[in-house]
């Protein structure tokens, strides 16, 4: 009887514990990233994510630079291998 | 079997809150709130264990279940309900619950109060700190000190409380200290909290303030009725033995109160930060100083727990923590870089670090003279403890100088103060003492350490009193007020100014019965048969009868005296000695009848079967001024922790104190 109240007891504690941290990760992940940590292969104006041959994000016609179809890599231009992931670059120019 | 869910909750709270202090620490330097989140729910998880156990504990104790050996040794069928409850903290095991319990609740307090913006760095710390207390205490629970330890079998009765501890002093001194020892866990908190999260220590430190006061009133509270019940219950006619173990709860109070001024001056000037920081550490340091000589028995004492490993345990603690957090301090001294230097010796500021030096020196000297017999079994195999000479000897001068400079340090000003300045102000205290002391030669009071004693008393509480018109005489001329109201509004608008000088004046009315008791004690023996009558010290004895009365837990033996005054005054006080069969012990029962001019002590020291009885007569002068004075500082403290005053006003020039 007691193991079972013991527990019990123990279980509550557990779930106490763990509900911030289950909570917290869900509440964490729909929050809209900020300029500053964009990746690549986002928009730089409104922060879309942007398929690799897209020239203009359609969201908010914001011009895109050559990126790397691979990776999503944002180029220079004259690169001839993506600096990113080493994917060769001259049959997409 | 109810026992084993108990300690099932102990251990639970030591996971949780080992747990908490984890992610507290986690969660704010990897910048994770929900950690911290889950931090809290573990906190309070560890206060829900915490009181599910000490519920239990009661439940056990009041349903009187002699199979848990903590009930069977403290609590036995004929012991009233109200020691039944105060067998919660009378034993070893129990009081570290008891403690346990208070951190956890101070804690909770903390969880809920400390949560505005300017709060928020500190908080994860704060709590963290708490938490590390919580898991060692419930460590210590769970492994050496198991309140919740079963026998093998279920005895019929047990063992009962020792006599010496029935004694409403028993019921209110223990938990007082213990409130005291577990509040001040929040101050070396938010000392740990400041240096960790970098913030600047005058921002915390305020709030610090009324953390520390009341763990000070309480320790306060807690050593003058030990000093009571050793006076009332243990019958010698003393009321502080320099006992090691009353010595260590000495010992965090005198830091304590030096913590408290250095705060003071903090607070107002902006100087003595490190200091202040350095004396918070300390106190909480003794505290757990004080359990360690309390319980590892590793000096002899009347108060005599059992020896055991436990206080290795507390010794370990003591270390880690000190060394831990005034390494951290010292890393970070920076931080707690003062404005200014001292700009003169005769200044407020000055009069109050010269005080803390005083106080810091006391209690080294105690602390010294605590250990002196450890250390003598150290280096010469046998402990070799000091007498009370030494302490009177050495305490008694510093203790002197801190009450003279209770009568300097108010007229003092902040920055400096010029020689004329001073002078003009100590005239009249000084003219008061003389006048004092002369009464004092002509009534025929000569003993050099009563002139000294009374002398210093009229001196300072002229200073006080002075201080105290002096404000109220601004009022009446500014605000054209009678001098009730202004004396009252004086002291209500720098509550914690006067709060501190009132705190004062309580401990000049426990010098007072310190001077007379110390001085003036009078001891008489004699043998008397029931009938006769006696003239001793000013008072008629009459012997009346004796009574033998055999009662459930004790034989007892009480003689009743009829005891009259030549002013017609009459009390009747029925000393007893009573034989008490648990402890196969004789305990005495003393009588006292307390006047404001003096006590009357008398002490059943032997009994024959034809009644008559050897009787002690004490008469100890001012005596009763002294639990007054423990009253007064009660008064002055909670005036100056009342917290309406502050919320009015938030001047920055407001925080002026004693």
């Amino acid at each position: 009887m007691q193991i079972i109240i013991f527990l019990l007891m123990a279980g509550l504690t557990i779930f106490m514990l763990a509900y911030p941290l289950w909570q917290g990760g869900a509440a964490a992940r729909p929050a809209p990233a900020p300029a500053a940590t964009l990746s690549a292969g986002q928009c730089a104006t409104c922060g879309r994510v942007l398929e690799p041959d897209e020239r203009f994000c359609p969201q908010c016609g914001t011009p895109v630079g050559p990126r790397c179809p691979q990776c999503g890599r944002a180029l220079v231009g004259d690169e001839r291998f993506c600096p990113g992931c080493g994917a060769k670059l001259e049959g997409t120019r | 079997m109810i026992a084993d869910i108990g300690y099932g909750a102990l251990l639970l709270a030591f996971l949780s809150a080992g747990y908490a202090a984890l992610a507290f620490v986690l969660g704010q330097r990897r910048r994770r709130p929900e950690l911290i989140r889950s931090g809290e729910n573990g906190f309070r998880m560890a206060v829900l264990w915490v009181v599910t156990a000490s519920l239990i504990l009661l439940y056990l104790l009041v349903s009187r279940d002699y199979q848990v050996r903590y009930v069977f040794e403290h609590v036995s069928n004929t012991l009233p309900l109200a020691y039944v409850l105060s067998a919660f903290w009378a034993g070893q095991e129990g009081s570290l619950l008891f403690w346990l319990l208070l951190v956890s609740l101070a804690g909770l307090v903390v969880l809920y109060s400390q949560r505005d913006a300017a709060a928020q760095p500190l908080r994860p710390y704060l709590l963290a700190t708490t938490a590390i207390v919580q898991a060692f205490m419930a460590l210590v629970l769970v492994l050496p000190s198991n309140p919740f330890a079963l026998l093998a079998s279920r005895p019929a009765d047990g063992f009962g409380l020792n006599p010496l501890l029935e004694n409403v002093g028993m019921i209110f001194h223990p938990p007082t200290l213990f409130i005291g020892y577990a509040l001040y866990t929040i101050p070396f908190a938010f000392v740990l909290a400041g240096i960790l999260s970098g913030q600047p220590s005058d921002a915390w430190m305020a709030r610090v303030r009324r953390w520390s006061l009341m763990a000070w009133l309480f320790l306060s509270i807690g050593i003058i009725l030990g000093a009571w019940w050793a006076y009332i219950e243990l019958g010698w006619g003393g009321y502080w033995a320099w006992d090691p173990v009353e010595n260590s709860s000495l010992i965090p109070w005198l830091v304590g109160t030096a913590a408290l001024h250095s705060a003071a001056v903090q607070s107002r000037r902006g100087i003595f930060r490190t200091w202040t920081a350095v004396l918070t550490i300390l106190t909480f340091g003794l505290c757990i100083f004080a359990t360690f000589v309390t319980r590892s028995g590793v000096i002899q004492s009347v108060h005599a727990f059992e020896r055991s490993s436990l206080g290795w345990y507390f010794a370990v603690f003591l270390v880690v923590a000190m060394a831990g957090s005034l390494g951290l301090l010292a890393a970070r001294r920076r931080a707690f870089a003062d404005n200014y230097a001292l700009e003169s010796y005769l200044s407020r500021e000055a009069g109050f670090l010269i005080g803390n030096l005083l106080l810091v020196g006391a209690a080294a000297v105690v602390f010294l003279g605590t250990i002196f017999p450890a250390l003598t079994e150290l280096f010469r195999g046998q402990q070799v403890a000091l007498d009370a000479g030494f302490y009177n000897r050495s305490f008694g001068p510093i203790g002197l100088a801190i009450i003279l400079l209770f009568g300097v340090c108010p007229v003092l000003l902040w920055h400096r103060t010029t020689p004329a300045q001073l002078a003009r102000r100590l005239i009249v205290p000084a003219i008061l003492t003389a006048l004092i002391i002369a009464v004092l030669l002509v009534t025929g009071w000569r003993e050099p350490i009563a002139l000294v004693g009374f002398g210093s008393t009229a001196f300072v509480a002229g200073s006080i009193l002075m201080e105290f018109g002096r404000g109220a005489r601004a009022r009446m001329r500014s605000a054209g007020e009678n001098p009730l109201t202004a004396l009252l509004r004086v002291v209500g608008r720098d509550r914690r100014r006067y709060g501190g000088l009132i705190v004062h004046l309580g401990v000049l009315l426990i010098v007072l019965g310190v001077v007379g008791s110390g001085v003036y004690k009078q001891e008489y023996q004699t043998v008397m048969k029931p009938g006769e009558t006696l003239d001793v010290a000013g008072y008629t004895v009459q012997y009346l009868q004796y009574v033998e009365q055999e009662l459930p837990h004790k034989q007892r033996f009480a003689t009743i005296l009829r005891v009259s005054r030549p002013n017609g005054a009459v009390r009747e006080l029925v000393p007893e000695k009573n034989f008490h069969w648990n402890v196969e012990q004789w305990v005495s029962e003393v009588a006292v009848w307390s006047r404001p001019a003096e006590d009357f002590y008398v002490i059943l020291a032997g009994l024959s079967s034809d009644g008559s009885a050897t009787f002690q007569f004490l008469q100890e002068p001012l005596m009763l001024w002294m639990w007054i004075g423990g009253g007064v500082m009660v008064l002055g403290t909670l005036l100056a922790w009342w917290p309406a005053g502050e919320r009015r006003r938030r001047a920055p020039a407001d925080t002026a104190e004693e």
